[in-house]
């Protein structure tokens, strides 16, 4: 059978991905400071500068670590880190019967 | 965070003397590639080292890599820019113990990294978090922790548990 060609495929194309573009939308804000590692960068350095210029008051409210740090006047020197690699394991004590059990 | 920050400190702590121990050893608790290169790098630290940063060129391509620290012949003719590349030597600051007391009241940020399994028994047994550890290192932080500590949660919680480690810092603040 002879299929004369109607709409040109560029047509077709921009309607499809229209209509892929309503159901499959992007779940992150575009304003989500882990959808764009330039906004990304250009918020962090928007942060540091605000904490930096308004620093003395609100130390608590500061989300800016480096300023935090320079604030505390004499850097971090000690990180202690609690908890070294928990991956899901069964608790100790308990059984595979027992963690069934529990799911009913 | 340990091997990209030569000078700070960084001490793992945990009740088991059995996850402590293998992470001082070859045989780590947990799997993750290119893990172990890092981790003894700053868990042992390195002697200092150099090596020349030249180009390679296209025709020693099989007999040298791009690593190599083997001189060229040519050097002189070619006309070569050769670059001293020096890698300082590294003290070990990468540390495990468990001694979490003595740690906790030594360190300018404690991060917060302790299981939260699905509950068992109780309550919400099968979906809810178990979040006993948490409670109980948060109490151990709000005893020992130095004033002016920063407090990173980095286990996987619920909503709204940075208000019950706010709440249990501020009530241990106050005895």
């Amino acid at each position: 059978m002879y299929r004369q060609p109607s709409i040109p495929s560029s047509i077709v194309d921009a309607s499809e991905d229209s209509l892929l573009d309503i159901s499959t939308a992007p779940t992150t804000p575009d304003g989500s400071l882990t959808f764009s590692p330039v906004l990304q960068a250009l918020k962090l350095h928007d942060a540091l500068e605000e904490a930096a210029s308004g620093w003395g008051e609100h130390r608590t409210s500061s989300s800016s670590l480096d300023a935090t740090l320079r604030a505390s006047g004499g850097g971090v020197k000690n990180i202690c880190c609690v908890g070294a690699g928990y991956v899901g394991e069964l608790q100790p004590g308990l059984s595979i019967d027992s963690m069934l059990i529990a799911w009913k | 965070m340990a091997f990209q920050n030569p000078h700070i400190n960084v001490t793992v702590v945990d009740r088991d003397p059995v996850r402590i121990k293998q992470w001082k050893t070859k045989h780590l608790p947990i799997y993750e590639p290119g893990l172990y290169e890092i981790l003894r790098i700053a868990r042992d630290g390195s002697k200092a080292c150099s090596f020349s940063n030249e180009a390679t060129r296209f025709d020693s391509l099989d007999s040298m890599s791009s690593a190599s620290s083997s001189t060229s012949d040519c050097e002189s003719q070619c006309g070569y820019h050769r670059d001293e590349i020096t890698v300082k030597a590294r003290t070990p600051n990468l540390f495990f113990s468990t001694e979490i007391s003595k740690t906790i009241s030594e360190a300018d940020i404690v991060l917060i990294a302790v299981n939260t399994p699905t509950k068992l028994r109780g309550l919400g047994a099968g979906k809810a978090t178990d979040v006993t550890a948490l409670e109980a290192v948060t109490r151990e932080i709000a005893i020992h922790a130095k004033p002016g500590a920063i407090l990173v949660e980095k286990s996987t919680v619920p909503c709204r548990t940075a208000e019950l480690i706010q709440d249990t810092v501020s009530l241990f603040s106050f005895l």
